[in-house]
C-alpha cells in the first residue's frame, strides 16, 4: 500500500507548520521523516493519520491512490505508533493488542477464537507472548513500545505511522529495537513512515530517508545519497557534524581555509561565495615527510582513540581548529599522538552558493 | 563504619529522630483534637443516656422523615453531578477552546461562594417573588420550600467536586490514548466507556465520595431553601440544629451521629472499592505464568 501526500500545507495560527510537502511512499518501504524538532515532521505524520487536518484547500493524501481526505482517522485503517507507547493502562497486553478487532462494529467483528489467534500470533511476533496477562505498568519501556506495535499491527494497517518510536527509550534499548523494526519489516513488508530527530537512526533503519526544515522536505533519498550528497546546505549540516568554511569559487578551482583545490568534474558550478562543508573523515592525514602536495601543515592538539574512529583536533598555521577522524587502522600505521606536526588536505568536500543563506 | 558509631545510620531523607516524633505528635495531637475529640463527642453524647434513649431519638418520625429527605436530596444530586462532571471533565480536560480556563475557575465558584448565599440566589430566581415565582405558580409547581428546591441547592454547592477531581486528571493523561483508541477504529463511544473511563476511574470515585459527604452534610445553602418545615422539608442537618435549640441535646446528637454514621459508611465504602480493585489486579498479574503455559 503506498502512501503520497501532495501539497499539504498547515498552518497553527500565523506560523506555517507545514510548507507544500510533498511526499511518496512507495508500497513495502519503510521511510524515515528526519528533521529538528519544530521542522513540521510530526505534523505531517498526524495529517497522515488523519490525527489531524491539512489547511482547508491545501493538497491530497492518497493511501494506494485512494483520496482519503474525507476519511475519520479510524476509517484510513492506519496502524500508528506513539512516542509514550499510548497504551490503554486498565487492559493486559492481551487485551490492549485485541482492542482494535474488539472494537470493530459486530458484523465485522472476529469470533473470539479468531481474535485470540491473532493477538497470540501478533505477541508471538512481538517476542512477548510470556507477557500476555501483564499490565502495561509492569513493563518496562522497550516491552510497553513492542506492544504498542502489535496493537497497531492488529488492525491489519494499509500502513505503519510511527512517531519517534524509540524517543523515550535509552540507547541500548533504542538499538535493539532499531534493528528489530528492520527485521519485522522485513517479514511483514508493511508499508512504514517513521519519524525521529536523531539522523543515525534515520540512516540506519530506513530504505528512504525525508529530511525536513521548517515546514519543508528539503531532501528525499537513499541514505547514502542523502549522507554522501546531500542537497541543501541545511541537509549537510544536518546529518554529521563538519567543519565548515566561508569560500570562493571559480569555474575551475575552489579557495576555502588554507587549501586552494581543483574542482573535480561533478563539482556544483557555483561561482563566487560558497559555504564548504568539510567532513572530518573526508581530511586526509600525513606524515610530514610524505606528504602530498595540497597538504598544509597541522598541529595534533588532541587525540581521541577511545571509539570507533580516532578523532583528531588540530590547529591549523592560522590557529584555526579542523577536526579530521580516521580509522584505528590508518592510525596504527600511522601512530600519530598529540603534538606531533602533520600535513592535511581535504579528500572530499561540499560547496553551497552563499546567497541560498540557511 | 565503626569508628564513626556515634552517628546513627540514617537514609538521606530521614530526620533526627526528634525531629520525627515532633512531626508523628503534632500530626496526631491536630487530629486528635480536631477530628476524633468532635466525633467521640458526637457519639458520647448520643448515648450519654443510654442506647434506648439514642434509639428513641432516632426513630421519632420527624428524624426518620429528615433521613429519608437527605437520602433522597443526595441520591437525586450526586448522580445529577457525577453526570455533569464526567461532560464537564470531558469538554475541559479534553479541548482547548476559549474561555476554557475561566469555565474552570467557574466551576469552582460554589466553593467559593458562602452557601447561604448560593441558597438566596435560588429564593430570588424560584422564590414566590423570585423571576420565575408567578409562572411557577400558575404551573403549581413547588420549588422552594419544598424536595426540587433543596435538590437545586444541593446541587449547585456540590457540583465541583467530580469535575475538578476529573479535570485533573485528564489534563495529566493527556489524549494520547484516546487517539490511540480511535486510530484503532473505535468509535467515540466505545472510547469512551473502554478507555477514557476506566482510566478516570478512581478520581470519579474520589470525587463521588467528596460530593457525597458534602451532600448529606450541607447546612447553609438548604437551610435558606428549606423552609424548615419538620417532618417535610427538614434534611439531617437542619433537624439537628432545630432539636438543639429546643434543648433537646441527645435528640440533636443522636440525629449528629446519624449523619456521622453515613459519613463513616461512605468512606468504607471507598476503601472496600479500592482494596477489591487491588486485589483484581494483583490476581491479573499473580496468573500470568500460569496462563503463558496455557496460551503456549
Amino acid at each position: 500500500m503506498s502512501v503520497r501526500a501532495e501539497n499539504i500545507t498547515k498552518s497553527f495560527g500565523a506560523a506555517r507548520a507545514l510548507d507544500s510537502v510533498s511526499l511518496d511512499v512507495p508500497s513495502g518501504s519503510l521511510v524515515a521523516l528526519v528533521g529538528p524538532s519544530g521542522s513540521g515532521k510530526t505534523t505531517l505524520l498526524r495529517i497522515l493519520a488523519g490525527l489531524e487536518f491539512a489547511d482547508p484547500g491545501s493538497g491530497s493524501i492518497r493511501l494506494d491512490g485512494e483520496d482519503v481526505a474525507a476519511l475519520s482517522v479510524g476509517e484510513r485503517r492506519v496502524g500508528f505508533v506513539f512516542q509514550h507507547y499510548a497504551l490503554f493502562r486498565n487492559m493486559t497486553v492481551f487485551e490492549n493488542v485485541a482492542f482494535g478487532l474488539r472494537a470493530r462494529p459486530r458484523k465485522l467483528r472476529p469470533t473470539e477464537a479468531a481474535i485470540r489467534a491473532r493477538v497470540t500470533d501478533l505477541l508471538e511476533r512481538v517476542q512477548m507472548p510470556q507477557f500476555a496477562e501483564r499490565l502495561p505498568t509492569q513493563l518496562s519501556g522497550g516491552q510497553r513500545q513492542r506492544v504498542a506495535l502489535a496493537r497497531a499491527l492488529a488492525i491489519e494497517p494499509r500502513v505503519l505511522l510511527l512517531d519517534e518510536p524509540f524517543g523515550a527509550l535509552d540507547a541500548q534499548v533504542r538499538t535493539e529495537l532499531r534493528r528489530w523494526l528492520v527485521q519485522l519489516h522485513a517479514e511483514l513488508h508493511v508499508t512504514s513512515l517513521f519519524v525521529t530527530h536523531d539522523q543515525a537512526e534515520a540512516l540506519e533503519v530506513a530504505d528512504r530517508v525525508a529530511v525536513m526544515n521548517k515546514g519543508r522536505i528539503e531532501q528525499v533519498g537513499l541514505p547514502e545519497e542523502i549522507y554522501y550528497r546531500p542537497a541543501t546546505e541545511f541537509v549537510a549540516s544536518f546529518l554529521g557534524e563538519a567543519n565548515r568554511y566561508a569560500g570562493q569559487q571559480s569555474a575551475t578551482e575552489v579557495t576555502f581555509g588554507p587549501w586552494k583545490l581543483a574542482l573535480s568534474e561533478d563539482a556544483p558550478r557555483i561561482a563566487g561565495r560558497v559555504r564548504v562543508y568539510l567532513r572530518p573523515q573526508d581530511v586526509e592525514v600525513e606524515h610530514l615527510a610524505t606528504r602530498s602536495a595540497g597538504a598544509v601543515e597541522a598541529r595534533i592538539a588532541r587525540l581521541h582513540a577511545a571509539g570507533p574512529a580516532v578523532r583528531l583536533e588540530l590547529v591549523l598555521g592560522d590557529g584555526s581548529a579542523l577536526w579530521a577522524e580516521l580509522s584505528q587502522r590508518r592510525q596504527a600505521a600511522l601512530a600519530l599522538r598529540e603534538g606531533l606536526t602533520v600535513g592535511v588536505y581535504p579528500r572530499a568536500w561540499r560547496t553551497y552558493s552563499a546567497r541560498d543563506g540557511a | 563504619m565503626s569508628a564513626r558509631g556515634a552517628h546513627p545510620r540514617r537514609g538521606p531523607l530521614e530526620e533526627p529522630a526528634w525531629v520525627r516524633f515532633a512531626l508523628i505528635g503534632i500530626t496526631l495531637g491536630f487530629l486528635g483534637l480536631f477530628l476524633l475529640l468532635p466525633l467521640t463527642a458526637v457519639f458520647f453524647e448520643a448515648f450519654r443516656k443510654g442506647p434506648i434513649a439514642w434509639w428513641a431519638a432516632v426513630t421519632q418520625p420527624d428524624v426518620l422523615s429528615a433521613v429519608r429527605l437527605t437520602l433522597v436530596v443526595t441520591a437525586i444530586a450526586v448522580p445529577l453531578n457525577a453526570a455533569f462532571g464526567l461532560v464537564a471533565a470531558w469538554a475541559l480536560g479534553k479541548f482547548r477552546f476559549r474561555g476554557r480556563l475561566v469555565l474552570i475557575t467557574l466551576i469552582d465558584l460554589p466553593l467559593s461562594i458562602s452557601p447561604v448565599i448560593s441558597g438566596l440566589v435560588f429564593v430570588l430566581i424560584f422564590g414566590a417573588r423570585g423571576w420565575f415565582g408567578p409562572t411557577l405558580r400558575e404551573h403549581d409547581i413547588k420549588v422552594i420550600f419544598d424536595t426540587p428546591g433543596l435538590v437545586l441547592a444541593t446541587v449547585f454547592v456540590t457540583f465541583p467536586y467530580v469535575a475538578r477531581e476529573l479535570v485533573a486528571h485528564l489534563e495529566e493523561q493527556g489524549t494520547d490514548p484516546e487517539q490511540a483508541a480511535v486510530s484503532l477504529g473505535a468509535s467515540g463511544w466505545t472510547t469512551f466507556w473502554r478507555v477514557t473511563l476506566p482510566s478516570a476511574k478512581w478520581a470519579l470515585l474520589y470525587g463521588l465520595v467528596l460530593c457525597n459527604a458534602r451532600a448529606m452534610g450541607e447546612f447553609g445553602a438548604v437551610s435558606v431553601v428549606s423552609g424548615h418545615v419538620r417532618g417535610e422539608t427538614n434534611t439531617l442537618p437542619l433537624e439537628v440544629e432545630i432539636l438543639y435549640n429546643e434543648y433537646d441535646f441527645v435528640g440533636a446528637f443522636a440525629a449528629a451521629s446519624l449523619l456521622a454514621l453515613l459519613a463513616i459508611v461512605t468512606l468504607l465504602l471507598k476503601t472496600v472499592l479500592e482494596r477489591h480493585e487491588a486485589r483484581i489486579a494483583e490476581r491479573g498479574s499473580g496468573t500470568r505464568s500460569g496462563d503463558t503455559e496455557i496460551s503456549r
